[in-house]
């Protein structure tokens, strides 16, 4: 197994806890946090998959402008999710 | 409500498996070609005058489709605005200073970038929408920290203009050549800025058009809807 194949299974790793982490926290504003660092975290892999346009519309897209609209409904409807 | 949270916990492991188990196979990359990708590579440069695949795909041969890809964009922006209108409120709010003074700094910065992506549509990956959707966080971050109200009359009048430019471009297309979108300008030599006939006009165009309609989602997601 390679340095960067190794980095891979990291990375994908860190995806699966912070997916959880997303999905299980009851505070909102983090599980959107969370939620945006899965989308950085793909578009790392679409890099390494070799697909630079995918990568950037990946991280634009999803790391900025959708977790963006996510806190604004977040601001608006209040911070932790109830029963 | 347990049973739920620990079947998707098991979907994810197992998803994440897959792709790793695929990854580890270790695919090789360029290999087996489909007949039409291999069109593409051995194609691409010579009819359309550019280098990257992939924007000759989404300008060139497939240029009709992205006509129709804005317009789905367009009835999107549309239909938030339609949701959540909002006026000009007078009250400014300040940012705290940390934010206002980076953003000031990071705001040109993350311009320029979006610019040259989408300049360089035709040589370099990217693309005018990945440009677009790069301005238009620049602009979402201004409007975060500085809490001005942007102009939103001279968002609509950029994205309208440059749909139509798309849409006249194409119809050029029909009188200078008989086709929707065909390339009539000189294609210029392979590498250059200046290069590959319409196909950087027109991925300017679908920059403007996709920064400006994203610009006004995220305002309107920001400040649209009733008054707090």
């Amino acid at each position: 197994m390679t340095v960067v194949n190794f980095l891979i299974y990291v990375l994908m790793g860190l995806m699966v806890v912070m997916a959880i982490i997303a999905a299980e926290t009851k505070n909102l504003l983090s599980a959107a946090i969370f939620s945006g660092f899965i989308s950085l975290v793909v578009s790392m892999l679409f890099v390494y998959l070799q697909a630079p346009d995918v990568a950037m519309a990946e991280a634009a897209i999803g790391a900025a402008l959708s977790l963006a609209i996510i806190l604004f409904a977040i601001k608006r409807t209040g911070e932790v999710e109830e029963k | 409500m347990r049973l739920k949270h620990i079947l998707a916990w098991v979907f994810v492991i197992l998803f994440v498996g897959v792709v790793a188990y695929s990854l580890q196979t270790e695919v090789p990359f360029g290999h087996d070609l489909t007949k039409l990708a291999k069109y593409y590579v051995d194609n691409t440069a010579k009819e359309t005058g550019i280098p990257n695949f992939v924007t000759a795909i989404v300008v060139s041969y497939r240029g009709f489709d992205t006509l129709g890809e804005v317009t789905v964009l367009l009835l999107a922006t549309l239909g938030v605005i339609g949701i959540l209108p909002w006026e000009k409120h007078e009250k400014v709010k300040k940012a705290h200073p940390v934010l206002l003074w980076g953003i000031r700094i990071v705001f040109p910065i993350i311009l320029l970038v979006g610019v040259y992506i989408v300049i360089h549509g035709h040589l370099t990956p990217g693309g005018g929408f990945q440009a677009g959707a790069v301005i238009a966080s620049a602009f979402m971050l201004y409007m975060v920290s500085l809490s001005t109200h942007l102009d939103l009359e001279a968002f609509a009048f950029t994205e309208s203009i440059a749909g139509t430019g798309f849409a006249l471009i194409g119809v050029a297309g029909i009188f200078a050549g008989g086709a929707f979108l065909y390339n009539f300008l000189p294609k210029g030599n392979l590498f250059d800025l200046f290069s590959g006939g319409i196909i950087p006009i027109v991925y300017i165009l679908i920059g403007l058009k996709v920064s400006s309609e994203l610009t006004e989602v995220v305002s309107h997601m920001m400040k649209g809807g009733a008054e707090q």
